[in-house]
């Protein structure tokens, strides 16, 4: 079965490579060869692979998908830009539109370009970061390399500071069976400091396929802000992964909303080096029959290392969770601060989580914690508001929202928190606006 | 106001109330004292309307209603207000947004229209200043990261935002310092009125020298063994629960362990 999906994938596709950017490019078309390879020799993942062990691949594998068209009309956007960061770069089905995107007044030290165009000019950030490189071991991270073609290269010079924040959005627009593989690359030099959101949205509906990669370089020092709101369409398919380099005394602060698609899958890689730290946030929200999925890894490879993971769901329905979070601590990384959690809101019998944290430990000298929950709403919360005067249904909403709530309000800049709090509130139940001051 | 009247309450297959009479009228100070586990936090709960306690004999009626058919909603919207013993810490809802909804559904029930936003500040803020909290707290989420002294102070600004017509406080003065007690007294001193009844339930006479009840009630074993006066609270804070116990042993109540 799966061989055959990854056959028709890439009959499909097949001639596409040749017409994608930076094709001339030896490096370029010696990376999609290779990664293609690999992807034909990893196949898809099955119920033996431990990563995927809960994340069947049925409904993926019973399509056919064709390359997006990217020469697509532009959509009208106005809904999507409300509340939205004024610095942007929009895509649609895949491709950079610069039409719709505004990306004036950087700071110099600042670079931003479209991957396309990166590609196509044999950009020398974008081939030192890419050529020659490990293919993933992911399969999907492979097709993804596969077919690179566009997406965002922002490149930040050392002690460059990015004020304002950065929207990646990905529009996909009606239409069965396409396939799009977005990639995305940071490479933050040196102290410098950005806030970049990628938004994946389908608000049109389709059963398109989205394929996402991105990756993050933090020199020493650096800090980012990294949000990822996963609002894809009911119908849509959405596997994405986000690998992390955090150097020396860098910080990076990672926060997922996992909104939409019938299945969603996030892979977090980060690598955390010696005085690193990060923060990984996570909300993801299924209802009726979806099923989404979030793996994250951190590894610590060197001492004085901090990392704090808080993930939260909301499952109702007949809708599936799967959280696996494995944090790594390696022999060298002594003085390890770690802790994880991830906590479960089962709204319905039949809604379903599976959540696996873990601890690999191969440092004596740390501090590591970690822990699960899975709950229904708390009867004594419910009794408090009611007896406050709140009906059953108003206690049940106001419950849900703040459950949620807690991590859109982790969101420090203002701006973007008003833009995730949009999309969040018309995916709970109720609908009732709860936006600070309200 | 209020009338209970044989009041029976079972919890998890166990009788903790029996018996229990009890008379409230408006404008009184009814203060609910006894030994551990008589029973005395069982009767606010089941007042307010809290799940697992099954009342198995007995009526409870409410301005002349039946006060054990109604949700905990709708007895809050008729006026009853509990105070809890353990303010319930709700992350990720306001304290402003809670006072509001309260405020709303609690009005609406007395056909008042909601209040706009500015009038609403003004009203809550007026009520701020009974129990000493400043305007921070009210972005702050419900009870959380609250000291001890804080959640009672935000329980008495619940009740004097929602105006009760029976306040019903449960261990109020438990746990906290003798200026948070004075504060929470000074908020539930400044709401008696003519119209409101309020049911102090204690284990402390401490609480009573801040809020001087009408009535003072014994309750051990699941039902009042004695009722009287203020000096009844007195005499017990020097003589303790033994001669009560006693006596009414002696007068053929039921032992208590």
């Amino acid at each position: 079965m799966s061989e055959s999906f990854a056959e028709r994938l890439l009959a499909g596709l097949s001639g596409q490579q040749q017409a994608l950017p930076g094709a001339s490019h030896p490096w370029v078309a010696a990376l999609r060869r290779d990664a293609l390879t690999r992807f034909r020799e990893l196949g898809l993942p099955g119920a033996r692979n431990e990563a995927w062990k809960y994340t069947r691949l049925n409904a993926l594998e019973r399509r056919s998908f064709q390359p997006a068209d990217p020469a697509v009309a532009l959509p009208d956007l106005g809904d999507l830009l409300a509340a939205a960061p004024p610095l942007r770069a929009v895509f649609v089905n895949g491709r950079f539109r610069a039409e719709a995107s505004a990306l004036a007044g950087l700071p110099a030290g600042a670079r931003l370009c479209p991957l396309a165009e990166a590609l196509e000019q044999d950009d020398g950030t974008l081939r030192e970061r890419l050529a020659g490189g490990v293919v993933d071991e992911d399969a999907f991270g492979a097709l993804n390399a596969a077919f690179i073609g566009d997406g965002l290269l922002l490149e930040l010079a050392a002690d460059c500071v990015l004020e304002q924040p950065l929207l990646l959005l990905f529009v996909s627009i009606a239409g069965d069976d396409y396939v799009s593989h977005p990639r995305n690359i940071v490479v933050a030099g040196r102290h410098s400091r950005a806030t970049v959101l990628e938004a994946y949205v389908g608000p049109q509906g389709g059963s398109y396929f989205t394929n996402a990669s991105t990756e993050l370089y933090l020199a020493p020092g650096a800090r980012l802000d990294h949000l990822r709101r996963q609002d894809e369409a009911a119908g849509a398919f959405h596997l994405g992964r986000v690998r992390a380099r955090v150097e020396r005394d860098a910080g990076y602060r990672s926060q997922v909303f996992s909104l939409g698609a019938q299945l969603a899958r996030l892979d977090l890689d980060v690598h955390l080096g010696q005085g690193a730290e990060c923060d990984l946030d996570g909300l993801y929200l299924a209802a009726k029959r979806q099923h989404v999925d979030h793996q994250t890894r951190v590894e610590h490879a060197a001492p004085h290392g901090r990392s704090a993971e808080y993930y939260k769901g909301v499952i109702d329905d007949a809708a599936r969770a799967v959280f696996s979070g494995t944090v790594l601590v390696q022999p060298d990384a002594q003085k390890t601060d770690a802790q994880q959690m991830n906590r479960n809101l089962l709204l319905s019998p039949r809604a379903e989580v599976d959540t696996k944290p873990q601890l690999v430990i191969y440092a004596d000298d740390v501090k590591c914690a970690h822990g699960a929950t899975i709950g229904q709403l708390d009867p004594v919360e419910m009794f408090y508001l009611r007896s406050r005067g709140l009906d059953e249904t108003a206690a049940r909403e106001l419950l849900i929202h703040a459950f949620a709530n807690e991590l859109v309000d982790r969101v420090a800049d203002d701006g973007l928190r008003a833009f995730i709090f949009r999309c969040l509130d018309a995916r709970l139940p109720g609908r009732e606006p709860l936006l600070e001051g309200e | 106001m209020l009338e209970i009247r044989n009041l029976h309450v079972e919890t998890d297959g166990k009788p903790i109330l029996k018996g229990l009479n009890l008379k409230v009228s408006p404008g009184e100070v009814h203060a609910i004292m006894g030994p551990n586990g008589s029973g005395k936090s069982t009767l606010a709960h089941v007042l307010a309307g809290r799940d697992g306690y099954h009342v198995t004999d007995g009526e409870v009626r409410y301005l002349d209603q039946d006060l054990l058919d109604k949700a905990p909603e709708e007895r809050a919207r008729d006026g009853i207000f509990l105070a809890f013993q353990y303010p319930v810490e709700i992350p990720g809802v306001s304290n402003v947004y809670l006072l509001k909804a309260a405020l709303n559904a609690v009005r609406k029930q007395r056909g008042e229209p909601e209040l706009d936003a500015m009038d609403f500040m003004s009203y809550v803020r007026a009520r701020m200043k009974l129990v000493e909290m400043d305007d921070s707290f009210l972005s702050r989420a419900v009870n959380q990261g609250f000291s001890g002294g804080e959640k009672k102070r935000n329980e008495i600004l619940q009740m004097a935002v929602l105006e009760p017509r029976l306040a019903i406080l449960d261990e109020t003065d438990s746990g906290l310092d003798i200026d948070a007690l004075r504060i929470v007294a000074g908020g539930v001193n400044s709401l008696r009125s003519p119209e409101r009844a309020t049911i102090l339930v204690t284990h402390y006479q401490r609480l009573l020298d801040y809020i001087i009840p009408d009535f003072v009630h014994v309750l051990a074993g699941g039902r009042i063994i004695r009722s009287g006066g203020r000096e009844l609270a007195l005499e017990l804070e020097e003589r303790g629960y033994g001669w009560v116990l006693d006596q009414a042993k002696a007068a053929g109540a039921e032992a208590v362990a």
